[in-house]
């Protein structure tokens, strides 16, 4: 075989082609590189040749970098056969690019007319954007979440299935007093105060997630060591797989409130042991009346000391208007209390006299009657029996009153006789002195007429300012002046407390000598108020500023000061003298304050 | 220049049987006489910049009236692939982008100008050259070049264009 033959040269190139090995293709066409044909035709053969063999080496270069994915190759220029890569490259390129929008968050690029590439990229695409969507969705929820978490006011914190602090949110550590860096680790029973507290916590997260979740109370534990009760409930949360691996705590400070509540359960229990020990007979009635409770005296007064719960009270008043006020009670609402006096069959049939104070109680979530009853049987009967005895004493007192005045009158006609028809001085002296004795006796008689009413009125509410008014109408003043700074009140007394202040008044116009005014006044001083009667007269020696309320004083007239003592303490009130001799008297009537009123404040 | 989209006429209301399409060989019956007749006038040359000029105008009408050139520069490019194709112009693609220059490398493929024809062995896609340029300037409101590398006329099988500014 001769190498140098033109056909040989040729023929080696050709199959080097065909075997598609750059190395023997380039070593052929170095070979053919000065060959020439003197025949034009040949010549144009073997020109031809060394061009596709050049285009081949080229090409194969160019699809040897697409090959290993190298698409920024350039393509050798002007070789036909070359498009289909080109195009080939091109859409490489382009996927490329999608891929690298893709990766920058863009899914807006679409892959058209690329056979099996369309297909499987737009697909990517579109579950990618979804996948993008959902995870931004995902993002702004999770966002939301921690936000929610992070600004609550209700502690949240996260621990382990047993225990142990995985997180804890801003609230949690304010309520506690830690850093973050402080509570992450550690257990959950740590922020409790006490072994009960120890073991509960855990116990409260209910680990079948089948009942309503529990919360519970606590004695907790401030890293200043302050204790304080907190109220927690406990949830397990779950992994992706759904298995239980944390729990998550919400926790309130509810010190106050329980603290609150053991306060009130206090004072209930102070009070319960004061109402279950009272002597009094104490029942809460519902608004049928019937008995919600009753306390030890009620039952053993009324029932023996059984249980009365649900009987109603109607079956131990006797009294209808009692029943009826009882119900009237009801209507007026909270706030008002009625008393009255009333009689009540207990359940071995036996009457008692009660003094009732019944009151609206807020009760449950309505309202209830608490009723107090005070038994008065023996205080009734005691005053039955006074009122007749005063009455037997009274109707015998004026009997023997009339009778003796008749006798004494009777007995000074006689005298008054015998000391005409008398001869003998001495006898008509001893005459004189049983006279003066006689009229004595009278004058006594009439003195004990005013006292025989005395504290048989009720007292009443009366009209001081007005009735001192009507009083000094009816008295003789002369060039004497009235004045009075009385406040419009009332006075609870004996109706008689009226005349008794004309009597001061009218004996400091006949003692005084040298009156020109009286003055009356009001001031309250401590517990009392005192009603001031006072003039400019020559007043009291200090010697004689309690003789003058003595039995039988008689420096002055009408009602005597000691039965105007008499009957303004009959209404709880006293009378005393403290003006200075020569000054004026000064009378104080010194009444308590549950028994005046003053309506409105006093003038001039 | 006065040209608006409106120019080319409600085809709706003219063409209600016939509809918006026709042929593509009427198009390119258009075109290559016209060229013809402008290269014999004026020469290769300066046909080829008449054309591309043309194509400048056609692009920045198109930008303005089809695109809403408001969004960010890779939706601009999704919305104009989506718009060259409804309108049967090719399929555009993008094989790179240096998206801080706006620099870019686009293929259209099926090419209404040129997709099929003879080789030349030099570039025929004048009038793309230009659109693209228009349609790029009028997004970015600066002067674009667009210059055609690779044409089916010059073997490959998709148009290739270099888009950058200047
Ligand atoms: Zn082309």
């Amino acid at each position: 075989m001769d190498e140098n033959d033109p056909n040989q040269m040729v023929l080696e190139l050709l199959k080097a082609m065909l075997e598609g090995k750059n190395s023997k293709i380039e070593a052929a066409l170095w070979k053919i590189e000065a060959l020439h044909s003197p025949d034009p035709v040949k010549e144009e053969i073997i020109e031809a040749l060394r061009r596709l063999g050049q285009e081949q080496v080229a090409a194969s270069e160019f699809i040897g970098e697409l090959a290993k994915g190298h698409l920024d190759v350039e393509a050798p220029p002007a070789i036909a056969s070359l498009g289909n890569y080109k195009q080939l490259q091109a859409n490489l390129r382009q996927i490329n690019w999608i891929l690298d929008r893709i990766a920058a968050g863009d899914y807006g690029h679409r892959l058209d007319f690329l056979g099996d590439f369309e297909r499987t990229m737009n697909q990517m695409v579109a579950a990618l954007r979804d996948k993008d969507e959902l995870e931004s969705r995902l993002e702004k929820s999770e966002l939301m979440f921690r936000t929610v978490v992070e600004t609550s006011p209700t502690t949240i914190t996260i621990t382990d299935l047993n225990g142990k602090v995985q997180f804890m949110n801003p609230a949690g550590l304010a309520m506690w007093g830690y850093e973050i860096g402080e509570v992450l680790g550690r257990d959950i029973t740590e922020f409790l105060a006490d072994d009960r507290g120890r073991k509960e916590i855990l116990n409260i997260v209910d680990r079948t997630g089948r009942s309503e979740p529990k919360v519970a109370e606590f004695l907790s534990l401030k890293n200043n060591g302050t204790e304080f009760w907190i109220e927690a409930h406990g949830t397990l949360m779950s992994d992706e797989t759904g298995r239980p691996d944390r729990i998550m705590y919400l926790v309130w400070d509810v010190d106050y409130r329980m603290r609150l509540e053991k306060a009130l359960e206090d004072s209930e229990k102070r009070y319960r042991t004061m109402v279950e020990s009272s002597s009094s007979m104490i029942f809460i009635l519902d608004t049928d009346l019937s008995i919600i409770y009753g306390n030890r005296q009620g039952y053993f007064t009324l029932n023996d000391g059984s249980n009365m719960t649900g009987s109603s009270m109607t079956t131990f008043l006797d009294d209808h208007s009692t029943v009826d006020m009882l119900k009237a009670l009801l209507r007026s609402g909270e706030g008002v209390v009625m008393t009255k006096d009333t009689v009540m069959t207990t359940h071995a049939s036996i009457r008692l006299w009660v003094q009732m104070t019944a009151q609206i109680v807020p009760f449950a979530q309505g309202k209830a009657v608490f009723v107090s009853c005070n038994d008065i049987t023996n205080l009734k009967r005691t005053e039955d029996k006074l009122r007749s005895a005063t009455r037997k004493l009274t109707l015998l007192g004026s009997l023997t009153r009339h009778d003796v005045i008749n006798y004494l009158t009777s007995l000074e006609g006689y005298l008054e006789l015998a000391q005409v028809r008398n001869k003998d001085e001495a006898i008509d002296r001893h005459l004189k002195k049983a006279r003066q004795s006689a009229a004595n006796i009278l004058h006594q008689m009439e003195l004990t007429r005013n006292y025989q009413n005395l504290g048989l009125m009720e007292p009443e509410w009366i009209d001081i300012t007005s009735g001192v008014q009507k009083e000094m109408a009816g008295v003789e003043l002369g060039d004497v002046k009235i004045i009075s700074s009385l406040p419009n009140m009332e006075v609870l007394a004996d109706p008689i407390i009226l005349s008794c202040i004309k009597n001061v008044v009218q004996n400091s116009l006949k003692h005084g000598q040298k009156t020109t005014k009286v003055e009356f006044s009001f001031l309250e001083e401590g517990e009392n108020g005192f009603l001031i009667i006072e003039d400019d007269g020559k007043g009291i020696p200090a010697s004689l500023k309690e003789q003058i309320f003595e039995w039988g004083y008689k420096g002055r007239t009408g009602h005597g000061l000691h039965f105007i003592r008499e009957a303004l303490s009959a209404s709880g009130m006293w009378i005393r003298e403290n003006g200075i001799e020569g000054k004026g008297a000064r009378f104080e009537i010194i009444i308590p304050k549950e028994n005046y009123r003053i309506l409105s404040p006093g003038s001039q | 220049m006065k040209f608006d989209w409106s120019d080319l006429g409600n085809i709706q209301e003219g063409r209600p049987n016939l509809g918006d399409t026709t042929l593509v060989a009427v198009y390119r019956l258009f075109q290559y006489t016209l060229r013809d007749v402008l290269e014999e006038h004026y020469g290769i040359e300066r046909t080829e910049e008449l054309l591309k000029e043309a194509g400048y105008l056609a692009g920045r009408e198109f930008a303005r009236s089809q695109l809403d050139l408001g969004k960010p520069v890779t939706e601009m490019l999704a919305d104009l692939q989506r718009k060259m194709l409804e309108m049967r112009i090719g399929i555009l693609r993008v094989e790179k982008a240096d998206l801080e220059n706006l620099a870019f490398t686009l293929t259209v493929s099926e090419d209404l100008d040129c997709s099929g024809l003879p080789l030349k062995g030099k570039t025929v896609c004048n009038f793309d050259e230009g659109m693209i340029a228009g349609i790029m300037e009028e997004y970015a409101s600066k002067r674009f070049d667009a210059k055609e590398i690779d044409c089916w006329t010059t073997g490959a099988r998709t148009c290739r264009f270099v888009v950058r500014p200047v």
